[in-house]
């Protein structure tokens, strides 16, 4: 249903999911650039937890996708019953965020700042 | 192939879900967030009889328009912002925190907007006209399934 999709669409927000964007490139640019063996497979281990974490929290986004649309679609539904699947969303949107930013920390601290550099040059962006 | 935004391809899920993509295919336009809630707009004012509650809720498909615009300039903003603060080695966890506090309290925001637009709609619209506006995607993949 049109109304639902797209009240659904406003409700879930753009953005929450950004950091799984360009997850592939920092792949890439981890596997090519990065010489030194064993810091290369440190980073990369970090990479596939980072991708691990973003593709948990998809699939579990999808599954509240899912749910508030037959909330949505449903004229009966309350206001509050809405809000409620609104705010457990949220809330998983904030324990993932969290999860993310430690990661990426992590990441960080495999890497020197021109290996950093090399694995996200700035300037190119993949959206 | 040049990647779609994520908040698009997130319609197009969405679209798919609720079967919307198949008959909104049907004229081969793009399944922009403008497109969509034009098309809502326009199924407002066909299924929706009585021409005040029809225009008032037709308003409200206009500010879900205005919504979601502002919702991707956001968004690329905020990409933008997260792109620079990612890049930058020098970049303190406070840092990323503040990002995502300010991030998800404008996200909050425009929630409660759309939640208050739901809510208002569904005082315009009766529960028949609901279903209606449901069947008339049903009626339109009928059509575009007969078309293949």
């Amino acid at each position: 249903m049109l109304i639902a999709t797209l009240i659904a669409l406003l409700f879930l927000g753009s953005g929450a999911n950004f950091m799984l964007d360009g997850l592939d490139q920092t792949k890439d640019n981890v596997k090519h650039q990065i010489s030194d063996d064993s810091v290369r497979e440190a980073a990369l281990d970090v990479v596939k937890r980072l991708e691990d974490t973003a593709k948990d929290y998809a699939k579990a986004d999808g599954k509240d996708e899912k749910a508030l649309l037959k909330l949505i679609q449903d004229f009966d539904s309350s206001a509050a019953e809405v809000k409620a699947n609104m705010d457990a969303s949220f809330q998983q949107r904030l324990a993932y965020q969290k999860e993310m930013i430690a990661l990426r920390f992590e990441l960080k601290d495999k890497l020197s700042r021109e290996q950093w550099a090399k694995v996200f040059p700035e300037g190119k962006a993949t959206k | 192939m040049k990647k779609l935004p994520i908040v698009f391809r997130r319609i197009i899920l969405l679209l798919l879900i609720t079967g919307v993509a198949a008959c909104a295919g049907k004229d081969k336009q793009e399944k922009t967030p403008d497109r969509m809630t034009e098309l809502l707009r326009q199924e407002i004012l066909t299924v929706v009889t009585d021409t005040d509650r029809a225009n008032e809720a037709a308003k409200l498909a206009d500010k879900l328009r205005q919504t979601f615009a502002e919702a991707e300039k956001q968004y690329e903003k905020d990409f933008a912002t997260f792109r620079s603060l990612n890049a930058n080695y020098n970049a303190k966890e406070t840092a990323f925190q503040a990002f995502f506090m300010n991030m998800n309290t404008t996200v909050r925001a425009r929630q409660r907007r759309v939640l208050a637009i739901h809510t208002k709609m569904k005082t315009l619209i009766t529960a028949e006209e609901w279903k209606q506006l449901s069947d008339v995607r049903k009626d339109a993949l009928e059509v575009d399934l007969k078309q293949l």
